[in-house]
């Protein structure tokens, strides 16, 4: 965890001093650009929408760099921008209802072919595809915040506090989320066993 | 041995955010340790996937220049959500002060109103057109055809 850098003056004249962290912007970029553009792409399963995000996310990061005190690490501050956009993505998506879906779709299918090329046997390898297909499927009929939930704990290995802190929702809530979505998948993959 | 676990506590064990007492129940007892296992191995299998999804790579931006050039705009959403806002506002207001739309009835009586007019004006023109359009004005007319008829006598003319 990253230490304050915020100058200690009380009320609303408190001066912050932009986090040394964010000085070499590029190599910030550098080195959180995979993880944002993984948690976009898993939340909105548009590579071109994910990319878009990503961008604007570290657009937003700069603008606002001054402001980062560092009293949450940058990388959940990045992924709470990110949080935001994604939102923000899906309720204009929900508005844009008459548009057809997205044809450049991320195919996990794909991706869990070359996972389940490491499995041993071939029954091992069509079983761990077909989950990867159900837990893809289950994820995707979420609520926005259970996925986000879901996506932060599973995808990117944050801990509840870090989920609380990135999506603005109290510990409990995060922990109540997670549980429905995973109950969900519990059901999911219960059903194809 | 103890019972078996709860689906709460199953769900705990593979969120990992269970307490220390139940790694030793599933220690002890394999069909919630399958149980757990099964949750635990899909989802991993799921996290490995979208790690597997090809990324970009990072954008190489001027980024003092990017953020000068896209300036931040409000989501479509919101601007959609205060036009009906809007919307909602007026419609009252339309009653209240008896903005009533117009009728078909209305409509077709506007439009035979402004026909009628067009028509009017079209025959106005016309009569214009021909009064301009005379060598000589209509009042002094029969004066021109009394020195017309002089000149035809006097040239040996006969009609």
């Amino acid at each position: 965890m990253e230490s304050a850098v915020t100058m200690d003056v009380p009320g609303s004249l408190a001066v912050a001093a932009p986090s040394p962290l964010l000085d070499d912007f590029d190599a910030v970029v550098e080195q959180h650009w995979a993880r944002i553009y993984r948690y976009a792409c898993a939340a909105l399963r548009d590579p071109d929408e994910a990319q878009t995000v990503a961008q604007d996310c570290f657009m937003r990061a700069y603008r606002a760099r001054a402001q980062f005190r560092g009293e949450s690490s940058l990388p959940t501050w990045l992924i709470q921008i990110a949080v935001n956009l994604v939102r923000d993505r899906v309720r204009t998506r929900r508005l844009q209802f008459w548009k057809a879906a997205s044809t450049r779709s991320v195919e996990v299918g794909e991706a869990g072919r070359w996972l389940s090329d490491r499995a041993p046997t071939p029954e091992a390898r069509a079983s761990t595809r077909q989950q990867v297909a159900e837990v893809w499927k289950t994820v995707d009929s979420l609520s926005g915040r259970q996925k986000t939930v879901f996506l932060l704990r599973f995808v990117e290995g944050m801990d509840l506090a870090e989920i609380a802190g990135a999506t603005g929702m109290k510990e409990g809530t995060v922990k109540t989320h997670l549980f429905r979505a995973l109950s969900a998948v519990r059901q999911r993959v219960g059903a194809i066993r | 041995m103890s019972e078996h676990l709860t689906e709460r506590q199953i769900l705990e064990c593979a969120a990992g955010t269970g307490t220390a007492a139940r790694p030793s129940h599933l220690e002890q007892c394999a069909r919630c340790a399958t149980e757990v296992e099964r949750l635990s191995g899909a989802v991993r299998g799921f996290a490995a996937a979208v790690h597997l999804v090809p990324v970009p790579p990072a954008p190489r931006l001027e980024w003092a220049e990017a953020v000068r050039f896209h300036p931040v705009r409000p989501p479509a959403w919101r601007l959609a959500l205060a036009a009906l806002a809007l919307v909602l506002v007026a419609i009252p207001l339309m009653f209240r002060f008896n903005f009533s739309p117009r009728n078909g009835n209305e409509i077709a009586a506007i439009h035979q109103q402004q026909l009628e007019r067009s028509r009017a004006d079209a025959a106005l023109l016309e009569q214009v057109e021909s009064a301009v359009s005379r060598p000589v004005p209509q009042p002094i007319e029969p004066l021109v055809q009394l020195v017309a008829w002089g000149s035809n006598t006097n040239s040996g003319v006969t009609e």
